[in-house]
Parts: structure tokens; C-alpha cells; sequence
């Protein structure tokens, strides 16, 4: 005991210590007092940086690569309408609808009406009526109308170059009141019949054809409209 | 001199050594042994954390910071239609073709019949045939035909309320034998203004369509030009 009291100098105390801080402690003591900046590349290991290690939002703009996104990187759906530039789109391939070409189709009991294009100030009214040429009469009509003035139509049934709001509507039939009209049963007539060009002043135009079919009976009428806009 | 020869003991230049490492290269050693979570963000030096150090696929969706993902980030011709979220885009410039409009056309022989259009229970037929009713005649009959009851057209020649299963070839006509059939042997013909039909199913199925037709007896040939607006 007295030996061991005798080498328990100031030396081996100080020598024991650090050398116990240095191999046993010293990398707890050094972890924690990492100097600021002191980890670079070099020193983190490859795919070190896992994703729990990376706060959200992080990854900023430049941080990405470009061109580092590829498709795979994308959830499906992900890209909505907003994010995407679409006048920078050429051609797609192609399109559940299009503005160029209008379609509706409508039946009405008598007495309505329907609107089934409608471009500009230019409108093409569907009315189930009975007609004033003929009281025995169901007449599926239809009408071309303009808030505007100096519009101009032509159909089979009526044309004009001065169409406007102030045109009686006897002078904006497209077809006549026996065609597709019916005084009993389902009569019809096919869009070859009911076709109308249309144009405004202000460009908006349209060419359409609309088959329409009635049954007296049952006061009912039929339009199968479509439109293709030219302006 | 003496003295401090005298004081250099084997105890005495370990414990400097030790104490060297322990204050001057402990953090050399530390690096290499690091302790669990002991890097933090001060430690990192500015771009320490290059593309070899982050591990595959750990850039989640939330380490990206909104709008981090520009034009440039992505790669030319990365977005397919499966990324894009196609209902919720604004009218495109141009596409090459639209569902709602439907166009076709075709040559026949005598004996021949197409389909030329069809949506739901509602389909379109053009026939090249020898009409029965004129054997010098070849027509291009075109017809309607639906295979659900209940639907409805309309035509130059015939139209219905009823069309189904069940309705009569020959009430389901949309032009006459000798609209654009070659009784003479040269080339004869009709405009689409002329083979208008419109036409709806129960189910919604719907389109106004017209066709244009043309027969040549001499050489047994018809011909059909198809166009159609699809209305539901």
C-alpha cells in the first residue's frame, strides 16, 4: 500500500487520466464540442446523409440537380393544371373535348326552351311550341337570336345580313314549323335540314346543324345540335 | 538542462502524449468514431453534404421545399400522362384529335359493309350492295342499327323513337338506293348535306352525323366519307 501511495505522483495521476479521456471518453467529449463547420464532405461517409438526417424543407431549388427529376420521380397525378405551362404544349394527342366543336342535345315538353349554342352574342334557341302558322301542330323550333346588332345568318328557312336584337323572331327560323313538327305521332327531320351559318361583328361565328324530331301525343320535342366555331 | 533531463520519466512524457491527444487530436480521432447524433447542422461545413453522401431515395417528398422543383430540375420529356393530373388542365393549344368528333372513310366492294361510327348501343353502316328492289343498281346503303331498345333518330329517309334489336333493316335506312348508286355504270354520288342522322340511346350515347356516299357499277366499287359530333 505504501508502494503503491509512493508512485501516485503528480504524473502517472495526470497520465492515467488523459490517457483514459483519450481512448475511452474522448470521443463522447470530442462529438459534442465538434467545432462549428468542422464536418465536410470528407469527413461524412457515402450515403451518409439518410432521410431521417434531412429537416424538412431543406431541399431547396438549387440544391436539385438539373434535370435530377426524372418521371419516375414524380407521383402519378402530381402535375396539376396550375404547374403546367400549357401554351408551351405542342399538339396532344388528343382531347376528350374541344372548343372548336359545340354538341348538345335536348328534350323539351312544350312550351320550353332551350339554349344549345351560344358564341359571342350569338344564340341558337330550341323551343317546343305550337306554332302560329298551324294551332294542330307540335313544332320542335329552332331560333337564331343576336344581341348585337349587324349579325348575319343563313339557313332554310330564313337569312339575314341586319340580324339583332330587334329581329322579329318569324324572321330568325332556321326550320320550318312542319319540319320535324307532327300533329299526332313522332315525326322527325334529319340536321342535314336544320343547318345555320352565323356570324357577328365582333368575329364570333359558327356553322351548326340541329335534327329535330315531336310527337304530338305527347307534347314532347327532340334537338340533336352540333356546332363547329369559326370565329 | 540536467533537471529537466532528470524529470523526463517514462509517466511524464506519457501523461503530455496523453494530454496532447486529449486536447489537441482528440477531434481527430472523434472523427472517425463519432458518437450516435453527434453531427449536428453547426457542425456541417457548407456543402458538406454532396450527392455521394446523401443516400438513395432519402430526399423525400417532405425534405423538398415547396416550389423547389423548377422547369430546369426536371428532365425534357420526364412528365408523362401518368403525372399529370389531365382534369385539372385548362384547354390546351391544339390536340390532334377530340373525342367529340369522329371521322372515317373507306372503299367498298359489292358485298362489302363497314362500320363507320359507333358510340354505346348506336352504330353506323355503310353497305356496297345490289339494292333487291333494283338489280341494275349498286348502292352504298347506309344504315343505323342500335343494340340497346328504346333509342331514337332521325334521318332523311327513315327516323325512330323505337329503334332497338329489333327494328327492320329496312326501317332503319338513311338514304334511298339511288342516292349516289351507278345505275348507269359511271361514277354517281350524294353529299353529306343529303345523309344527315341524328341519334340517342337510353343510356346517353349520342351523336349527329353525315355522310357522304358514291357507287360506280362498272367497277363494283363504293365509296363512304364520314364525319360525326359526338353529343353524349
Amino acid at each position: 500500500m505504501k508502494k503503491a501511495r509512493n508512485r501516485l505522483t503528480y504524473a502517472n495521476v495526470m497520465s492515467s487520466l488523459a490517457i483514459f479521456l483519450a481512448l475511452a471518453g474522448g470521443t463522447a467529449f470530442a462529438a459534442s464540442q465538434l467545432g462549428k463547420n468542422s464536418v465536410g464532405a470528407k469527413q461524412l461517409k457515402k450515403n451518409a446523409v439518410t432521410a431521417a438526417k434531412i429537416k424538412k424543407n431543406a431541399v431547396t431549388a438549387a440544391k436539385i440537380k438539373p434535370n435530377a427529376v426524372t418521371g419516375a420521380k414524380i407521383k402519378d397525378g402530381a402535375i396539376t393544371g396550375a404547374k403546367v405551362n400549357l401554351g408551351t404544349l405542342g399538339t396532344v394527342p388528343n382531347s376528350a373535348t374541344t372548343d372548336v366543336v359545340k354538341a348538345s342535345k335536348v328534350v323539351l315538353t312544350l312550351n320550353q326552351e332551350a339554349t344549345l349554342l351560344e358564341r359571342g352574342p350569338l344564340k341558337l334557341i330550341a323551343k317546343c311550341e305550337t306554332p302560329e302558322e298551324s294551332a294542330s301542330y307540335i313544332s320542335p323550333r329552332v331560333y337564331i337570336s343576336s344581341s348585337t346588332a349587324n349579325s348575319v345568318f343563313v339557313s332554310w328557312e330564313d337569312g339575314s345580313k341586319e340580324l339583332g336584337p330587334t329581329t322579329p323572331a318569324s324572321e330568325r327560323h332556321i326550320n320550318g314549323y312542319s319540319d320535324g313538327g307532327s300533329t299526332g305521332a313522332w315525326n322527325y327531320e334529319s340536321p342535314s335540314e336544320g343547318g345555320v351559318s352565323a356570324g357577328a361583328a365582333d368575329g364570333s361565328a359558327f356553322n351548326a346543324w340541329v335534327g329535330v324530331a315531336s310527337e304530338k301525343d305527347t307534347n314532347t320535342c327532340w334537338f340533336w345540335a352540333s356546332g363547329t366555331i369559326l370565329g | 538542462m540536467k533537471q529537466i533531463r532528470k524529470q523526463l520519466t517514462l509517466a511524464n512524457v506519457l501523461s503530455t502524449v496523453a494530454v496532447f491527444l486529449v486536447l489537441g487530436g482528440a477531434t481527430a480521432v472523434a472523427a472517425n468514431q463519432l458518437g450516435k447524433n453527434s453531427v449536428g447542422t453547426k457542425q456541417l461545413k457548407a456543402n458538406a453534404v454532396t450527392a455521394a453522401k446523401v443516400k438513395k431515395n432519402a430526399v423525400t417528398t417532405a425534405k423538398i421545399k415547396a416550389n423547389a422543383v423548377t422547369t430546369a430540375k426536371i428532365k425534357d420529356g420526364a412528365i408523362t400522362g401518368a403525372e399529370v393530373n389531365l382534369a385539372t388542365l385548362g384547354t390546351v393549344p391544339s390536340s390532334a384529335t377530340t373525342e367529340t368528333v369522329k371521322g372515317g372513310r373507306g372503299v367498298l366492294t359489292v358485298g362489302q359493309e363497314a362500320t363507320v361510327l359507333e358510340r354505346g348501343p348506336l352504330k353506323l353502316t355503310v353497305t356496297c350492295q345490289v339494292p333487291e328492289v333494283a338489280p341494275t343498281y349498286l348502292a352504298p346503303i347506309a344504315r343505323i342499327s342500335s343494340s340497346a331498345a328504346g333509342s331514337s333518330f332521325t334521318s332523311w329517309d327513315y327516323g325512330s323513337k323505337d329503334l332497338g334489336p329489333t327494328t327492320p333493316e329496312e326501317e332503319r335506312r338513311l338514304n334511298e338506293y339511288y342516292w349516289g348508286a351507278g345505275s348507269d355504270g359511271g361514277f354517281a354520288y350524294d353529299s353529306p348535306s343529303n345523309v344527315g342522322v341524328s341519334a340517342s340511346a337510353a343510356n346517353g350515347a349520342a351523336f349527329n352525323a353525315f355522310i357522304g356516299l358514291a357507287a360506280e357499277k362498272d367497277s363494283n366499287t363504293c365509296w363512304w366519307w364520314m364525319n360525326a359530333t359526338i353529343l353524349g
